[in-house]
């Protein structure tokens, strides 16, 4: 009798465990790949590559164009050395359409062309014929009037600064779980608030339609490094490749290319190449007394509530300075549009889609001292006037440090400081 | 000297010693009747008070008295282990021999005689139960506590969420946790709550359950049973479950059955031993044997019912962490949820523990009778009983 007790205890241990076995054995372990330095060289020779419209390292494509923003990587990703941040001059316009039966249109205005120049008229036909406008156009910048451009009903026009790639391995090779984990640790602290909470530092992890996580890109559209590289290629530079097909002219929608113009070789070594580049360090100041202000400067950056979206470690990855979630950060610094394809809702569209368009990734902050201007269209000069222009759910954090005085200002901005790039 | 005035004098109780060891205390209206030891379980027999021989003084002997009453006594068996013998007894026949001096121990609360029958009369149609069903009377009798209880913690798990998040300034610097500090009190004064349930019905005590009547360190020692018995094994995985949830990503359908049977666990074996410390009052029987023996004696229903019990728990959970959710979108919608979610929990604890208890009481072996010793050695709120008499 006893025996057949315990035989059933034993029975019921055995199926209740059969579901940890069943995780334990198909429990995905990301192991992170070294970079091949053949494959690095390879890829540097391409970031550098000016490429030019039918281009011999196209031979099967059309080469630069027809449409791009740029004639090569380093031409935007240039601040800090190859691979840092872009200014304003490289910014890309994007915009959102929403027609009358309410299905939406989105794309980038390029900036130039090899044939059939692209202009914000293409986009509305009440918009000027300008293909390169000026952020002040699209946005009040301190300091500066706006000249505002009359927008149409449902037109939506924003611009994205070139982000550096400093460190983007170390992010590539982050597992989705742990943005996840970080997202639910930000709930857990807030009370379970949901993430549409316009004041609360709640953020959420970008996820694809794909249901991969995003890690890469001002709105999180990108979940791989390889697959960043292959529509910034496509994108800013109109070569397309196995990944991203390169984007027809506004104008000239029928346009295509013979065949693509990089081949998924290609593509890896660029990707190779940006999985290279250092990550950016923290450089303590050089005398003792600019040492203990940037020190008392982390200490503010915790104590204002920086720190919780730019949380300072990652999981394995320390000093990222960010959760890498999106974020609500007010209508001020609303910007829809996409620019590799993924929907993205118009404004008053329902949350869960995709980012809303006041939603942004939370960006890393090392080599923050070499990345101006700042935020996703470039609108701050200074790093002051980026925690100033923090709105939505960092709204408390720039109160707060508006209340600071001069010095403690000054002792948080030479913390920010000590960040730089490789 | 009567005893009425025995008692105005030495008011308070009779200490003894079982004969495994265990160190018992019972008030001077238990003496010379009969009871069972908490850790043993063997029945024991309380001192009498009267002298036991005329002209004796009362009062212990002194260590001095009792090495000349040995030196004095007739040959008799005095080393008999008998834990049950009425020690009295075999005293008064090796000699004149003082009764034990009555101690002042008020953690031992049993009903006179009188007391009892009064106690007995004023609930006549509330018996021990004697099945399942009859338990989930007993919540509603003690509704006014469970009510009050189930609104409080309702009250202070949504005013932090609904007061305090918003105004994030109180949230920075780590000050949070104090924030919730009475919501930590209020989960003792719960916590002693049921583990007073739990002793009553583990004692056979009919009748409905009392409010809290009795002080702090009692209720600590009370809440010090729970924490033992949650640190004993359901600590563990309680954060494995916490750190997996956290760490495994998106839950798909595998994850919501491993997270769900850690709960079921956890909660299950928080009671088991909740059950098992509280047969005879020891903490070291937080421990799997323990909660073996008690299985083997009460039978598979036990198993059963806990992780029942841990169903339960969880679906509580789910509807405790959905109304928190609603109370950032809808406030009135999720102080409903959170209200039923706290009433629900705690009336569904109380049965339970009830029902526990009851099986525990009946159980052979499980002294089928009030054993005040039990429940004083638990429970701050214990709850008159009434008492059998000697024979």
């Amino acid at each position: 009798m006893k025996r057949s007790r315990l035989t059933w205890y034993l029975l019921a241990a055995l199926l209740a465990l059969v579901p940890v076995g069943v995780r334990v054995l198909t429990w995905k372990i990301s192991w992170s790949q070294p970079v091949d330095p053949a494959m690095a060289q390879a890829g540097e020779e391409l970031f550098n590559h000016e490429w030019k419209p039918e281009d011999p390292l196209a031979p099967d494509g059309d080469g630069l164009g027809p449409v791009f923003n740029a004639t090569s990587c380093v031409a935007c990703h240039q601040r800090g050395g190859p691979g840092g941040s872009g200014g304003l001059e490289s910014n890309v316009t994007i915009f959102t359409v929403r027609n009358n039966d309410g299905t939406t249109r989105q794309g980038v205005v390029h900036a130039r062309a090899v044939r059939y120049q692209e202009t914000l008229r293409h986009v509305h036909p009440e918009l000027p014929a300008i293909a390169r406008p000026a952020l002040a156009l699209l946005v009040p910048l301190p300091g500066r009037e706006r000249e505002a451009i009359p927008f149409p009903p449902g037109v939506h026009v924003s611009q994205r600064n070139t982000p550096a790639l400093f460190g983007a391995k170390l992010i590539d090779d982050l597992p989705a779980r742990v943005l996840l984990a970080q997202e639910k640790g930000q709930r857990l602290r807030w009370g379970l608030a949901p993430p549409e909470s316009e004041h609360l530092p709640v953020g959420r992890a970008p996820r694809l339609t794909d249901g991969r996580v995003g890690k890469f890109g001002w709105k999180g559209q990108a979940a791989s490094l390889a697959d960043f590289v292959q529509a910034a290629c496509a994108n800013e530079l109109g070569l397309g490749n196995p990944g991203h097909a390169q984007p027809a002219p506004l104008g000239k929608p029928d346009c295509r290319s013979p065949g693509l113009d990089l081949t998924l070789e290609q593509c890896d070594q660029l990707t190779a190449f940006v999985a290279s580049l250092p990550r950016s360090v923290e450089r303590p100041p050089e005398t003792s007394r600019a040492r203990e202000d940037a020190l008392a400067g982390k200490r503010l950056f915790h104590a204002v509530g920086c720190a919780d979206c730019h949380t300072p470690d990652l999981g394995p990855v320390e000093g990222i300075y960010s959760d890498l979630l999106l974020h609500r950060m007010g209508q001020e610094l609303q910007g829809g549009g996409s620019y590799n394809g993924r929907p993205v809702p118009v404004p008053d569209a329902e949350p869960g889609e995709g980012p809303l368009p006041s939603e942004w990734r939370t960006p890393p902050l090392w080599g923050v001292a070499d990345s101006a201007p700042y935020l996703h269209d470039g609108r701050a000069a200074t790093l002051e006037e980026a925690i100033r222009m923090h709105g939505g759910q960092g709204t408390r954090s720039a109160r707060q440090f508006a209340a600071l005085n001069i010095a403690a200002k000054a002792q948080l901005i030479a913390f920010l400081t000590t960040m730089r790039a490789p | 000297m009567s005893r009425p005035e025995l008692s105005k004098k030495r008011p308070m109780a009779i200490k003894f010693i079982c004969g495994c060891g265990k160190h018992l205390r019972a008030r001077d209206e238990m003496a010379s009747r009969r009871s069972v030891c908490p850790r043993c379980g063997s029945p024991v027999g309380i001192p009498s008070l009267r002298p036991t021989h005329p002209g004796t003084a009362l009062g212990p002997m002194t260590p001095d008295e009792r090495r000349r009453a040995r030196k004095n006594a007739l040959p008799a068996p005095l080393t008999s282990p008998g834990p049950a013998r009425h020690e009295p007894d075999r005293i008064a026949a090796v000699g004149p021999v003082p009764a034990p001096r009555p101690l002042n121990l008020g953690a031992v609360h049993v009903l006179s005689p009188e007391e009892s029958r009064r106690e007995a009369a004023a609930w006549p149609g509330w018996p021990l139960e004697t099945r399942w069903y009859q338990c989930l009377l007993y919540p509603l009798r003690a509704w006014r506590l469970v009510l009050v209880l189930a609104g409080g913690l309702a009250v202070l798990t949504g005013a932090p969420v609904q007061i305090l998040v918003p105004r994030q300034e109180f949230l920075v610097g780590q000050q949070w946790p104090f924030l919730f500090a009475p919501l930590f009190v209020y989960l003792l004064l719960a916590c002693g709550f049921l583990q007073r349930v739990l002793a009553s019905a583990r004692a056979g005590e009919p009748g409905p359950v009392r409010p809290p009547a009795c002080g702090l360190a009692l209720l600590l020692r009370s809440v010090a049973t729970w924490l033992v018995c949650f640190l004993a094994g359901p600590a563990l995985l309680a954060a494995g479950g916490f750190l997996y949830w956290l760490h495994c990503g998106d839950l798909d359908l595998l994850d919501e059955l491993i997270l769900a049977e850690l709960v079921v666990l956890a909660v299950g074996s928080w009671l088991l031993l909740l059950l098992a410390v509280s047969q005879r009052g020891r903490l070291l029987d937080a421990n799997p044997l323990a909660v073996a023996r008690l299985v083997g004696r009460v039978g598979d229903r036990l198993v059963v019912a806990a992780l029942a019990g841990g169903v339960a728990a969880l679906a509580h959970g789910r509807l405790l962490l959905a109304g928190l959710e609603e109370l950032h979108r809808r406030p009135g919608m999720g102080g409903l949820l959170l209200a039923g979610c706290w009433l629900s929990g705690l009336f569904g604890t109380t049965f339970l523990l009830r029902l526990l208890g009851v099986w525990c009481h009946r159980a052979p072996g499980g002294s089928g009778e009030p054993n005040p010793l039990t429940s004083a050695d638990c429970s701050p709120f214990l709850p008159e009983m009434p008492s059998s008499r000697l024979q």
